[in-house]
C-alpha cells in the first residue's frame, strides 16, 4: 500500500470559481423547439385536425360475449360469501383475553369466602314488613267480614248490657239515685224514668 | 352511459339484497364488455371470473363510495380500469393475439344471425381486425378509446377514471383514433 498525495483542503474549487463558470451555449431555436414539442404532445381534437370517429357500425363488430344466464345470481352469491368471510375475519381479530391461573384462583377463593348470609340476618326489615302486612290483612278481614242481618254494633252493645245500664251509667245524678233505690227495693223493677233509646230498643226485643 | 339512482346505491351500502342485485344486473354488461375489449378475445374464457372479481372489489369498497365526489358508474369504471391493469401486470399474458386462430374469431362473433352470410363473414373479419388493432394500442390509449367510443363516457368522467387531465384524455383519444384509422383503413373502406 503506497501513500499517495494527501488532498489539500483548498484543492476543492471555491464558490467564486463555481459562479464564474461559463454558461452553456443555448440554441437560439431552443424555445421554438420546446414549444413545438409541447404542442405536438398536447394535440387533441380540434375542428381542423380531429380524425373522424370510426363508424359505430364497424366498432360494433367487435362485440363482447353475452354473460351466462346465471352470472348475476352466482355473482350475488359470491359477493354474499365474501361479505360473510370478511365479517368472520373481522370478528376473528378480536380475541378475548384468557384469565391467568392466578386470577382464577383468587376469584374462586373470594367466592368461597363470601358465604350467603341467612335471610333474617341479612334483611331484618323484611320480617317486620311481613308482620305488619299480616296484621293489616287480619284487620281488613275483620272490617269487611259480613255480619248477621240486623245485628249492628249498637244492638250488640245493648244485648250485652243489663236493662237499667243506661240509667245507671247516665251522667245525670237523679237517674243514678233512682236507679240505686229501685235496685235496692226490687232487683227486677223497671226504671221510672223515661228510658233512653237503647233501653227501649232492648225492651222491644224481649218476648 | 348507465346511471343508477342514488337511493339504490345507498340501500346497497346498507346491505339491501335487492339493491345489490339491481347493481349487478345493471352493470355486468358494461363491465364484461370493457374487460373483454381491453384484454382481448384470448381472455374470453375468464371474462366472467374477472367481472366477478371486479364486483367483489366494488362491493368491498362500497361503504367508501361518496356520491358527492363522483357518479357511481364513473367510480365503477375506475375499478374496471384498475382490474384490467392488475390482470396484465400479474399474469404477464398478452392482451391480444396477433395470430388469433379461426376458432377465436368465430367465437367472438356478435349476435348477428339476421345478417346475410356475406355480411356475417365481413362483420366477423372486421371484428377480429378491430380487436387486433385495439390490442396493438398502448394500454392507456386503449382504455381511453374504449371508455369513450364504446362506453360513452365524457372527457371529464374518463379523466376521473384514468386519473389524468381532460387534455391528456383528449390527446390519448386523438392518437388512438389516428392509429386505429390507419390500421383499419382497408377494412373500413371495404365496409363502406
Amino acid at each position: 500500500m503506497t501513500a499517495g498525495p494527501q488532498p489539500q483542503a483548498n484543492d476543492f474549487p471555491d464558490e467564486r470559481d463555481w459562479l464564474s463558470l461559463p454558461a452553456p451555449e443555448i440554441s437560439p431555436r431552443f424555445v421554438d423547439e420546446t414549444v413545438a414539442r409541447i404542442l405536438a404532445d398536447r394535440r387533441w381534437p380540434e375542428p381542423e385536425n380531429e380524425p373522424a370517429s370510426l363508424p359505430q357500425a364497424a366498432l360494433a363488430a367487435f362485440a363482447p360475449p353475452a354473460a351466462s344466464p346465471d352470472f348475476v345470481a352466482s355473482t350475488l352469491a359470491t359477493v354474499q360469501r365474501d361479505r360473510h368471510a370478511n365479517w368472520r375475519s373481522l370478528l376473528a381479530r378480536y380475541v378475548a383475553p384468557e384469565p391467568s391461573p392466578d386470577f382464577v384462583r383468587r376469584t374462586l377463593r373470594a367466592l368461597q369466602r363470601e358465604q350467603p348470609a341467612p335471610v333474617t340476618a341479612r334483611h331484618p326489615l323484611r320480617l317486620l314488613t311481613l308482620a305488619l302486612t299480616a296484621a293489616a290483612a287480619v284487620l281488613l278481614a275483620i272490617a269487611i267480614w259480613p255480619t248477621p242481618r240486623g245485628r249492628t254494633l249498637e244492638g250488640a252493645l245493648v244485648a250485652a248490657l243489663p236493662a237499667d245500664a243506661a240509667m245507671r251509667l247516665s251522667p245525670a245524678p237523679v237517674a243514678t239515685l233512682v236507679s240505686l233505690t229501685d235496685t235496692a227495693n226490687d232487683p227486677f223493677a223497671l226504671p221510672h224514668v223515661v228510658p233512653d233509646r237503647a233501653a227501649r230498643w232492648r225492651q222491644r226485643g224481649r218476648p | 352511459m348507465i346511471d343508477l339512482p342514488e337511493a339504490t346505491v345507498r340501500k346497497a351500502q346498507q346491505g339491501d339484497q335487492t339493491a345489490c342485485r339491481t347493481i349487478v344486473e345493471a352493470l355486468h354488461r358494461p363491465i364484461i364488455a370493457t374487460l373483454f375489449r381491453f384484454l382481448g378475445p384470448r381472455w374470453r374464457g375468464e371474462i366472467e371470473d374477472l367481472a366477478q372479481e371486479v364486483f367483489l372489489k366494488l362491493f368491498r369498497a362500497l361503504d367508501r363510495f361518496d356520491p358527492a365526489r363522483a357518479k357511481f358508474t364513473t367510480w365503477m369504471y375506475t375499478f374496471v380500469r384498475n382490474h384490467c391493469f392488475d390482470v396484465l401486470k400479474k399474469r404477464h399474458l398478452p392482451t391480444t393475439s396477433l395470430n388469433a386462430g379461426e376458432q377465436d374469431s368465430q367465437r367472438e362473433l356478435p349476435d348477428d344471425r339476421e345478417l346475410r352470410p356475406q355480411q356475417h363473414a365481413e362483420n366477423s373479419e372486421l371484428g377480429q381486425r378491430i380487436g387486433e388493432a385495439l390490442g396493438q394500442l398502448g394500454e392507456d390509449q386503449r382504455m381511453v378509446f374504449i371508455l369513450r367510443e364504446y362506453e360513452g363516457l365524457d372527457y371529464g368522467a374518463i379523466a376521473e377514471v384514468v386519473g389524468v387531465s381532460e387534455g391528456t384524455v383528449k390527446s390519448r383519444l386523438f392518437r388512438a383514433k389516428e392509429a386505429l384509422r390507419e390500421r383499419l383503413e382497408p377494412w373500413l373502406r371495404a365496409g363502406a
